[in-house]
């Protein structure tokens, strides 16, 4: 990967299905699940990768409502803009 | 010293905004296996509980979990367990017989004299294979019998996404100072 990496967190409130397919619309692949614990609730933690760039996506297990997945990229500029214009941040 | 307890989201913020300040900060990460029977089948919700659904049955979340089948547990030293054992009591939640191992996830930065620290647990991943095995239950020249493993999660799913520039150093224990020069 070209440029040095940012970092960047955001939690919005739309279905985790629209932020898979905006990470799968500009190249991150899924690599790896694993089911966390944390304040007392249960996530469902994945991580996609794209080369160097890495993206954790972080959803509650249940009937949580509202339901507000936790996205963190570690990659470029110009990817952290693409996700969190792809998930209308 | 305070302790100020954070969300992922917090902590990555947090980070980032010390990352934007040029300020200089370490985080320390501590990663520490546990097996003390804090998560067990009853209290899972459905969607984890489904992948244990080969060897045991609930009717809803906090009810009783009994096993459906005779298995072993080969992470808990090959432990059996019989059909329709108790594996998790909806009387005593808090101690299940079967019991899922973790990882205990620990991340910490120090700035100007407090710490802002983000844990989570990260459970191990069932799998369920059936295998011959030999045991006094299942006579001398064994038997199939159904077998539960934990696969433990790789490291780079456990880690938090941070850039090269930021230094991550591991540590075993973290010993928490009480300063109480304040108070003179």
């Amino acid at each position: 990967m070209k440029g040095v990496q940012k970092l960047k967190s955001i939690s919005v409130l739309v279905p985790l299905e629209r932020v898979q397919i905006s990470l799968s619309e500009i190249g991150f692949l899924l690599d790896d699940t694993v089911t966390i614990v944390s304040d007392g609730k249960f996530w469902n933690k994945m991580l996609y990768v794209r080369g160097a760039e890495t993206i954790s996506v972080s959803e509650e297990i249940g009937d949580a409502y509202p339901k507000d997945p936790i996205i963190t990229i570690c990659g470029s500029k110009m990817t952290i803009s693409k996700v969190v214009k792809g998930v209308g941040g | 010293m305070p302790l100020y307890e954070c969300n992922e989201h917090q902590f990555v913020e947090n980070i980032r905004r010390l990352l934007e300040s040029k300020e200089r900060f370490l985080v320390n990460r501590k990663i520490v296996l546990h097996d003390d029977a804090k998560y067990g089948p009853a209290t899972m919700p459905d969607q984890e509980f489904k992948r244990y659904e080969t060897i045991c049955t609930r009717k809803s979340v906090n009810s009783t979990v009994y096993a459906k089948l005779p298995f072993v547990d080969s992470f808990h030293g090959g432990r059996m367990y019989d059909e329709e054992d108790n594996l998790h009591a909806a009387s005593a939640l808090l101690f299940p017989r079967m019991s899922v191992p973790y990882y205990r996830v620990e991340y910490s930065v120090n700035v100007w004299g407090g710490t802002y620290f983000f844990t989570f647990d990260a459970l191990f991943d069932p799998k369920i294979v059936i295998e011959k095995r030999t045991a006094r239950k299942l006579g001398k020249s064994g038997a199939l019998v159904h077998v539960l493993r934990y696969n433990a999660p790789e490291e780079r799913v456990l880690a938090i996404n941070l850039p090269k520039e930021v230094m991550v150093f591991d540590v075993k224990h973290m010993v928490r100072v009480i300063d109480h020069t304040s108070n003179f």
